[in-house]
């Protein structure tokens, strides 16, 4: 018999709305500052959503949680990458001041447009297009990594150790 | 492939991803190195500090000093990551033993000390100093490794059964 599974999408595009959401928000993001806590969350509830509607015979394995963060952490990237421009742009809320001077102070001499550049980020108002293609792929990188590590831990920890210390598929309560 | 060889290449793959982390470790643990060199790895510490930025706070009180300048990362983090590569090198030799236990209990036992330690911190103002941020740290990564391993390696598994089937092989 041939298990119908359901869809990966909506599970990841949930999953990466809630990450891009809390990882984007002021004050709420610095969540962030625990190894990437709403990044793995995000992947984490993507990967269990989808493990809340697999049939109860159908098995549940690692490489789904992994794959489901993964897509999650692509969508967390896109949505929050909008987030993060529209932040920047409408309300000036750039990076923080203090950690852009410390970079401009230690780099020493600098070509006078990089620092421009950097200013500018500080400051809000335009961003250079260089800027947003840079950021969507440092979020990329960093909401895929531990949007798969969130996954993983949600596929652990919702399967079940048998006794000869094999997993096996755990199904629905 | 028989199952020891089967083990011993998983093995070879558990290492490869701890010696990945202990690669980031490096990176973290140098950036105060290199912020008291001279220009260019001031520099280069500076761009490192900054890439870091995204997973750490970096409060500097909360970052342990070396020489005059903070590590990349707080000490909490810093025994997170520190913890999870020795994890991952310890999982092989313990694997077997860590076989029969839940990863619900294993992530169980990861997150005690550091909720109490929070929880003392916050709740009764007892600040714990970051070495002790960076012991339950530690502890927290260790445990993270063990529960994540299994996880990896039942993926892979699963990726290369799935393969496999696709090129019609099913010597596995």
């Amino acid at each position: 018999m041939i298990n119908e599974t359901p869809s990966k999408l909506y599970p990841s595009l949930i999953g990466g709305a809630v990450m891009a959401v809390l990882s984007t928000m002021p004050i709420v993001n610095l969540g962030n500052c625990l190894c990437c806590m709403w990044i793995m969350l995000g992947g984490g509830i993507g990967a269990y959503l989808y493990w809340k509607k697999l049939p109860p015979d159908a098995e549940w394995k690692s490489g789904d949680g992994a794959f489901l963060g993964l897509l999650s952490g692509v969508f967390g990237a896109l949505i929050g990458s909008f987030l993060n421009y529209f932040f920047m742009v409408f309300l000036g809320m750039g990076p923080d001041q203090d950690m852009l001077q410390t970079l401009l102070d230690n780099l020493g001499t600098v070509p006078a447009e990089l620092e421009e550049a950097l200013n500018s980020i500080g400051e809000g108002g335009a961003i250079p297009s260089s800027t947003v293609v840079l950021l969507l792929i440092a979020n990329l990188f960093l909401d895929t990594l531990f949007g798969t590590v969130g996954g993983l831990l949600a596929a652990a920890l919702l399967k079940k150790r048998s006794s000869q210390g094999t997993q096996q598929s755990r199904g629905r309560r | 492939m028989t199952a020891n060889e089967g083990e011993r290449a998983e093995n070879r793959v558990i290492l490869l991803f701890a010696g990945a982390a202990l690669t980031g470790c490096l990176l973290f643990l140098s950036v105060p190195l290199l912020l008291n060199g001279n220009d260019s790895q001031r520099a280069f510490g500076a761009i490192l500090k900054l890439l870091f930025r995204p997973v750490c706070h970096q409060i500097p009180g909360r970052c342990i000093e070396m020489g005059n300048a903070g590590m990349a990362v707080c000490g909490r983090c810093a025994g997170i990551y520190l913890g999870f590569a020795a994890g991952l090198v310890l999982y092989p030799l313990l694997r077997k033993r860590l076989s029969g236990y839940e990863p619900r209990l294993l992530a169980a036992a990861a997150v005690a000390p550091a909720c109490l330690e929070a929880v003392l911190g916050k709740g009764l103002g007892l600040d714990a100093g970051n070495w002790v941020r960076l012991g339950t740290g530690l502890w927290l990564g260790v445990f993270l490794a063990w529960v994540l391993a299994p996880a990896v390696l039942d993926a892979l598994r699963d990726l290369k059964l799935r393969r496999s089937v696709r090129l019609g092989n099913f010597d596995l």
